[in-house]
């Protein structure tokens, strides 16, 4: 074997990830958030992704600022 | 064939700490890919084996890491038959299941005509046991026309491992080979591809 294999599928989602994994809303945040990946890519950078952990605290501490 | 089942890709690689960086980076490098990485991790009792077959047979491809084949240091000294043992199960798999397939890693050229001959004929994926070689390989043996590169699966490793302390004591455990950390990793990695990689 040890051939190259071209694929022929769809990159499996963070949320079907999560889904085949077992692993529950809550925790997946939580792990998502431990690991820095709760951030979304956009024209400006990475920004911290909606509701949560990581986008309050980043509001927050523009409000302070 | 079911859509799920061709993300999925069994991981067969040695669990003890000196292969913790190769682990991590293989975890990492399918996650960029795209797939879920599946083990053996948390399988236990009588029926093992009988439910590391159905894991082989829940998945399309199969990546056997054949670079740990020396002797432990722990009386009595053996070596590791787990690996060529799963290796011979996905490729009598294969034989019969012609979706799926298998791919052979190893860390040093032309061992493995010397250790397992039986696979002569079949082009291993040299890593050199770094991270890098593996993330190169990895790329080698599944095309995809929307492939990540290596410097962005090289940051999505980084960030894994920089996080790695935070998922054990999350899972209060200082193993990585356990099942819990597993899947913790594989969903780590999953979100980091959406960070680094993007589309999904």
């Amino acid at each position: 074997m040890s051939r190259p294999t071209k694929l022929e599928f769809k990159p499996l989602s963070l949320e079907e990830t999560a889904k085949q994994l077992g692993i529950p809303r809550q925790r997946a945040r939580r792990i998502l958030s431990l690991i820095g990946a709760d951030v979304v890519p956009n024209p400006h950078g990475l920004r911290a992704k909606r509701r949560t952990v990581r986008y309050k605290v980043a509001r927050k501490s523009a409000r302070i600022r | 064939m079911p859509k799920s089942k061709q993300q999925r890709v069994f991981l067969n690689v040695p669990y003890d700490e000196q292969f913790e960086r190769t682990y991590l980076a293989y975890v990492a490098a399918l996650s960029a890919m795209g797939f879920l990485p599946r083990a053996t991790l948390g399988i236990g009792g009588n029926r093992r084996l009988d439910r590391i077959a159905s894991l082989i047979e829940s998945c399309s491809y199969s990546i056997h890491d054949l670079s740990r084949i020396q002797l432990d240091r722990h009386a009595p000294r053996t070596p590791r038959f787990n690996m060529p043992f799963e290796l011979g199960l996905a490729v009598a798999w294969a034989r019969v299941n012609q979706h799926h397939r298998w791919f052979v890693f190893e860390s040093v050229k032309r061992r493995l005509a010397k250790s397992t001959s039986d696979l002569d004929g079949t082009d291993p994926y040299i890593h050199n046991g770094t991270v890098r070689g593996v993330m190169r390989e990895v790329c080698n043996a599944f095309v995809s026309p929307n492939q990540p590169t290596v410097p962005q699966m090289m940051r999505m490793y980084r960030d894994l491992r920089r996080g790695v302390p935070k998922i054990l004591r999350n899972a209060g455990t200082t193993s990585l080979f356990t099942a819990r950390v597993f899947s913790d990793l594989c969903l780590a990695a999953a979100g980091l591809r959406r960070k680094y990689v993007g589309k999904t």
